[in-house]
């Protein structure tokens, strides 16, 4: 145990450096490019476990519950999009205060596991369904 | 499990900088301390393994595992990394006793978030690069959606999730490591804006420097450092589905999948009868509530605050110390953090208690373990 520390500010060697993580490059995988083509062309694509039968949303190589290779060919998904939670953003986390608060969404689909996060448009409440409005990462909804 | 005990603890910082050290140091620090506190146990002859938590993004060194072994006396000596949550750490340190591998076996864990400049950045970086990242300039806004669903699924208001910022800021006024406690009113969480719906600055734990060092020793040989060992009865950990999408929201699953592996070590079939103190992450207000029902300590954890339960002199006192509320959030340190509190707790003379921790957001992995006198 050291007794000899010292508090004075001045006293005391700090220094600045930088840990080099700013640039990298991350690949989708076939599955997730398939699906990112999807919302290209206005879909919200879906993979499905040939096992358990869930359709997963983002779509995804394999099943986390029966740990097999979801099927080949992606389904679209039509079900109702709703919103399962929500919360709405009023300052960025270095505490400066945004100039419109920004309501995030995780939005969920009829008969889907998972789901996409979205900025919504409209009061937001726990299960309303929305309208996309415009297809990317993360949506764009609308409440209904 | 064989029982495990647990024979010296120390810890160093606690405060919102700590300067005068460097995180070695600080390591070194406490480990000083719980050398001293297992009866002065040599850690050069006496103790057989080595284990730390750590993070390389939180040191800002790469391969930071290199720099565990010699602040905590390890040099040349069989020490090992765990990239996680002390109390995972923990349960490493069991299976090293349990197996016959150790009959000493020292845990670390250590924050010191002071040092780092951009914090919310690498919070930021720990989520899914595609789908979840770029998202939202909160890293609080996965609480957020996590609590509005709570609150819902528990019919929980704001004045409850205040009650519990205003308890454990109070209960943390009598803890030495409580560097955030204070004495507020209701109204005082209330009237703070959002940072993100339906959290002021004051449902959100601030962090905190900190060092934690413990020794843990067989059946066998725990009474040559002690003569008050607490016992490890139960420890597990889980990760829910570790995708935003598709894990489990409003309610903790991580968090009873490993109490009940942790209940069913210690032979706990009444956990709100048996527990006689919980120290449980409440980084967030409303994750206290949340993770209550998860450790099946109440079915309703909104009415057990209402009717005063959760407080020291209730039927489930719940963060009785402060909690991260009153102490705040030491990075890897955190379970460490709450386990010392209820190590403090049961040498004061209470029969058991349950300490549950949680790796903070993104993440959906927590580990619990279950200690009695």
């Amino acid at each position: 145990m050291a007794w000899e520390k010292r508090g004075t500010e001045g006293s005391l060697v700090t220094w600045y450096d930088n840990m080099e993580v700013e640039a990298y490059v991350y690949t989708a995988g076939p599955v997730g490019e398939a699906f990112i083509k999807g919302l290209n062309d206005k879909k919200i694509l879906g993979s499905r476990c040939p096992k358990c039968g869930r359709v997963y949303v983002p779509a995804r190589m394999y099943c986390e519950y029966c740990f097999i290779k979801t099927e080949d060919t992606l389904v679209e998904v039509k079900g109702r999009a709703y919103i399962y939670t929500y919360t709405t953003v009023y300052k960025d986390h270095y505490g400066n205060t945004l100039q419109t608060p920004l309501h995030i969404g995780l939005i969920k689909f009829e008969g889907v596991t998972g789901g996409l996060l979205a900025y919504i448009d409209g009061k937001p409440e726990i299960g309303k369904e929305v309208e996309i409005v415009s297809y990317g990462i993360p949506l764009k909804v609308k409440v209904k | 499990m064989q029982r495990v005990a647990i024979v010296g603890i120390g810890w160093y910082g606690f405060r919102p900088q700590t300067k005068e050290v460097s995180f070695r140091e600080m390591m070194f620090e406490a480990a000083v301390r719980a050398y001293q506190d297992a009866g002065g146990i040599n850690p050069r002859e006496e103790v057989d393994t080595f284990i730390s938590c750590q993070e390389d993004f939180w040191e800002g060194i790469s391969i930071a595992d290199e720099f565990a072994p010699d602040p905590i006396g390890g040099a040349m000596r069989p020490t090992m990394t765990v990239d996680g949550d002390g109390l995972q750490c923990l349960t490493h340190a069991i299976m090293h006793i349990n197996s016959g591998l150790s009959d000493v076996t020292v845990v670390e864990a250590h924050g010191k978030p002071s040092d780092i400049l951009t914090l919310p950045d690498i919070v930021d970086f720990a989520m899914d690069p595609l789908y979840v990242r770029k998202v939202s300039p909160n890293y609080h806004f996965i609480a957020g959606l996590d609590a509005t669903l709570f609150m819902k699924e528990f019919s929980a208001t704001q004045e409850d999730l205040a009650t519990v910022v205003v308890k454990n800021k109070e209960n943390g006024l009598k803890n030495p490591r409580a560097s955030y406690a204070s004495k507020l009113s209701v109204s005082d969480v209330l009237e703070k804006p959002y940072v993100v719906y339906p959290l002021t600055e004051l449902d959100i734990a601030p962090y905190v420097d900190g060092a934690i060092n413990i020794v843990l020793a067989s059946e066998e040989v725990a009474r040559r450092y002690t003569d008050t060992p607490i016992w490890i009865e139960g420890a597990s950990f889980a990760t829910d589905s570790a995708n935003l999408e598709t894990a489990t929201l409003g309610k903790a699953l991580y968090l009873k999948i490993a109490a009940d592996n942790a209940y069913k070590m210690a032979k706990i079939e009444s956990p709100s009868k048996e527990i006689k103190g919980a120290f449980i992450d409440d980084r967030y207000s409303y994750k206290e509530l949340q993770h209550l029902e998860a450790l099946s300590l109440t079915k309703d954890p909104v009415k057990a605050l209402r009717e005063g339960q959760l407080y020291p002199d209730g039927d489930i006192p719940t963060n009785p110390l402060g909690g991260h509320l009153a102490e705040g959030v030491p990075l890897e340190a955190s379970g460490l953090a709450l386990l010392i509190d209820a190590i403090e707790y049961l040498r004061q003379g209470k029969e058991s208690a349950i300490v549950a921790s949680w790796r903070g957001v993104p993440t959906f992995t927590g580990a619990v373990t279950v200690l009695k006198r």
